[in-house]
């Protein structure tokens, strides 16, 4: 184990700075393993860490492909912490050196520290209710999931990684389709759009979505939806549903039209600089997660807000 | 696997339901109401498992209904009445992992991807020492191998995959079609067994995990305004705040 050193491994987008950040408050050497392409590598260079270590899929396979490879190189370095991104392929591979040092493990934490001989993380209990601290005096392997940051120091160095002879066992069982690219699960422009509306089941009735529609195109924003707005009344198609195993966006505005906030969806937009939320129940637990709310009946604040948009 | 058969095992009820777990005034977690609990994502394994094969065995963890996968499908369960689940989902996973090689002969083990525990899935595979895709949101047979989308944060992928496999399976909205009285009933005449972590061979990684201290969330900083008796002035003041924020 070495010191507060942390490997931190980003196979897909997610908030690597965030990541990077985070591990800094350890006091450690920081290396991030970027496992995927050239712009991939470039991202983790510039997100903060202290060098990046590359490894590329071969043609046709997968990053989960790499995780001999990626094991063996972090557990020959016996970092005391491994991050993880939140993705599949990121956990894939983190699992697989989590294993190979046999640490304990933690998923979802969102900030880390040194205390004395511990290594502390925090991360929420109880579907957010409360946030514990846990702690390890040697190793710790954790799954990262918190907000990004922006990182505006200077790029780390990049080493091009190879797997070593039978690292690559798994490319035979996993492989890409070949021409089966399904492309994005949305079509909408969801994921890049600055303003956000997110219909929620506080909406009610399906004629309140033309309200819906025009305070869209009054803020030029692009309509969304919770879950069950998609899934039981299918107002919208899967394409178009906010939440941590649907779409995650970062807007510059995400507006949330009588959605009550549950972590599932809200997950979803926790990079959004500005939440905003309009719901008639004052309990509603989006108001503990918004910066901006309006308590109210949704069929006189829809209108409202058309008529003060245009104002 | 055979060009006929695949055997799958199906993981359910391995995480416990932090919905059901109590937050006291100081933050303090109480999680002993919280039972081991099925999620969304253990029904879209269940799913997945049965669009594979009709050959399921399931694993679960801890007491309760073990006959929740046997009703979907599985010919019987194996479950490790106490499993001492605690703060390291390594030690989630080393159990999982006895299980399936309790079972022997298997060619896709299928959990739940759930955000209860995403460590959990990947570690088990790991353990196993077995290729492994979470984030799967589909899952079926051709050729002589799988069929596989799983989701990544630029959209859906489509692997080809040769077991033996882990799958953690993502759900994409609540059951559909569980399984009605007639189904339970049979379920729970089918064979279950009980086995230990010593049966299985599971032992704790080598450091463990403390819990170090509980606190409520920081309170919110919302500003919320009053709509009720006063719809177009609470809209006013909302567009207002959002101009001057810069994001209208």
């Amino acid at each position: 184990m070495s010191g507060n050193d942390c490997w931190v491994i980003a196979a897909d987008t997610g908030p690597i700075a965030g990541m990077i950040a985070a591990a800094r408050s350890l006091g450690g050497k920081i290396t991030a393993v970027a496992a995927g392409g050239r712009a991939l590598a470039d991202k983790a260079a510039a997100a903060g860490p202290d060098e990046v270590r590359w490894f590329a899929p071969s043609q046709g396979s997968p990053p989960e492909t790499l995780a001999p490879a990626v094991a063996r190189d972090i557990a020959a370095a016996a970092p005391r912490v491994i991050l993880s991104l939140p993705d599949a392929a990121s956990r894939v591979l983190w699992a697989a050196a989590a294993f190979a040092l046999g640490a304990p493990a933690a998923g979802a934490v969102t900030q880390l520290r040194a205390e004395g001989d511990l290594v502390l993380a925090v991360r929420p209990a109880a579907q957010g209710k409360a946030l514990e601290t846990i702690g390890s005096q040697g190793l710790l392997a954790a799954v990262f999931d918190a907000a990004d940051i922006t990182y505006t120091g200077p790029a780390a160095p990049v080493t091009e990684m190879r797997p070593a002879a039978g690292e690559d066992k798994f490319a035979a069982a996993l492989r890409l389709a070949p021409g089966a690219d399904d492309g994005a699960p949305e079509e909408s422009g969801l994921r890049a759009a600055a303003r956000v509306i997110g219909v929620g089941l506080g909406v009610r009735k399906r004629e309140r979505l033309a309200w819906a529609e025009s305070l869209a195109a009054a803020l030029d924003a692009v309509l969304a939806c919770s879950l069950p707005v998609s899934d039981d009344l299918e107002w919208f198609g899967e394409s178009r549903v906010i939440g941590i195993s649907s779409n995650r966006i970062a807007p510059q505005l995400y507006l949330a039209l009588g959605i009550s906030g549950q972590p599932q969806h809200m997950s979803g937009v926790r990079d959004a600089r500005i939440v905003a939320a309009v719901n008639n129940d004052p309990e509603a637990p989006v108001f503990n997660r918004c910066h901006y709310g309006i308590e109210g009946d949704l069929a006189e604040i829809l209108p409202a807000l058309i008529d003060a948009v245009n104002e | 696997m055979t060009a006929q058969s695949v055997k799958c095992v199906l993981i359910f009820k391995w995480a416990r339901n932090p919905l059901d777990a109590r937050v006291g005034l100081d933050g303090a977690v109480d999680w002993s109401f919280a039972n081991m609990a099925a999620s969304d994502d253990d029904a879209a394994a269940a799913v997945a498992a049965r669009n594979l094969s009709d050959d399921i065995v399931a694993l679960t963890l801890g007491n309760g209904d073990t006959a929740w996968a046997a009703a979907r499908g599985a010919s019987r369960t194996v479950t490790v009445p106490d499993p001492r689940i605690g703060l390291d989902s390594s030690w989630t996973a080393r159990l999982l992992a006895g299980g399936v090689r309790h079972i022997g002969e298997v060619d896709v083990v299928l959990a739940g991807d759930c955000a209860w525990d995403p460590a959990a899935p990947v570690l088990l595979g790991a353990c196993l020492g077995w290729p492994t895709l979470a984030g799967v949101i589909e899952a079926r047979r051709e050729g002589g191998g799988l069929r596989v989308v799983r989701r990544a944060e630029s959209g859906n992928e489509t692997l080809e995959v040769t077991p033996p496999v882990v799958l953690a399976v993502l759900a994409r909205h609540t059951e559909k079609e569980p399984p009605g009285m007639k189904a339970i009933l049979a379920a729970r005449k089918k064979p279950v067994e009980k086995m230990t972590a010593a049966d299985l061979g599971a032992a704790p990684a080598a450091d463990s995990l403390v819990l170090c201290g509980s606190a409520l969330p920081p309170a919110t900083k919302a500003q919320i305004f009053a709509g009720r008796d006063d719809p177009a002035g609470a809209a006013a003041q909302l567009i207002a705040a959002l101009r001057k924020e810069g994001v209208l």
